[in-house]
């Protein structure tokens, strides 16, 4: 029997990350952000989403097309996420260039309380 | 570098938000969408707009589809071929999981992957009145 028994992958060790990936325990202590990763020139329609967003977590009293002039033009841009401590490198997205897609199911869990641009 | 993986999140909101003197009420809302993009930025520190520091945030980019907010997980949920709404900022942890696809003619039907229906919170976890045994052998043994 012992040799009809397949033996799953070891889990992974998320205190370890490679250099394709970022994690940012300042901000949030669960995602892990992975490649590809690029400098992305924000439009403007995109910062007055974000700044929406900021404005309603910040509780801002400035309209979002001012607060969005105070948004750097280019940030940092990642193409998935990884969420710590599930059983498999999870991701919430795939590429779509030339890269393989990755269709990995993510489960993003923790009380959910942070307002949005909704 | 574009995304178009469509994923489920879920958002708690005020929905009294706008109403000065109104006590907060939370409202579940769950929402379809595909992700533009994953952003790590940090909103600078301005007196002007009074902002004492840096604000980081992991803020993902969604194009939602147009649900009108109802859940996949409950009943079949359908939108149309390219009825999908502006781009939205939200914050990463807002997302709860992939979703698949299914299109049929000028459709699309959402295939939900989440663990059950999100409509099911848990609230108000009162502590048991009653003393257990474990604290009443400690309060013992002091």
């Amino acid at each position: 029997m012992k040799d009809t028994l397949e033996y799953s992958k070891p889990r992974r060790d998320w205190n370890i990350i490679s250099r394709a990936e970022e994690y940012c325990p300042d901000i949030n202590d669960h995602i892990v952000l992975q490649t590809p990763h690029d400098q992305y020139r924000l439009q403007q329609n995109e910062k007055v989403a974000i700044a929406v967003y900021f404005k309603n977590y910040l509780e801002l009293n400035i309209s979002p097309r001012r607060l969005s002039k105070y948004i750097p033009d280019v940030v940092h841009q990642w193409g998935r996420s990884g969420s710590k401590g599930t059983r498999r490198q999870s991701t919430v997205s795939g590429h779509n260039g030339t890269s393989t897609r990755n269709t990995g199911m993510c489960l993003m869990q923790g009380y959910v309380n942070q307002k949005s641009s909704y | 570098m574009t995304l178009d993986k469509p994923i489920k999140f879920e958002l708690v909101i005020d929905e009294f938000e706008n109403d000065a003197g109104w006590q907060a009420w939370d409202k579940h809302f769950v929402g379809y969408g595909q992700i533009q993009a994953y952003i790590n930025m940090t909103l600078p520190a301005n007196p002007i707009i009074k902002i004492k520091e840096d604000v980081p945030a992991i803020i993902t980019l969604v194009q939602m589809c147009n649900t009108n907010g109802e859940d996949a997980s409950i009943k079949p949920i359908w939108y149309k071929n390219g009825d999908m709404e502006v781009v939205r900022a939200f914050n990463v942890v807002t997302i709860n999981c992939v979703i698949s696809r299914v299109k049929i003619g000028k459709w699309w039907g959402i295939v939900d992957h989440s663990a059950g229906p999100p409509q099911i919170t848990i609230c108000d976890i009162q502590e048991p009145e009653y003393e257990s045994e474990d604290s009443f052998s400690i309060s013992c043994s002091v």
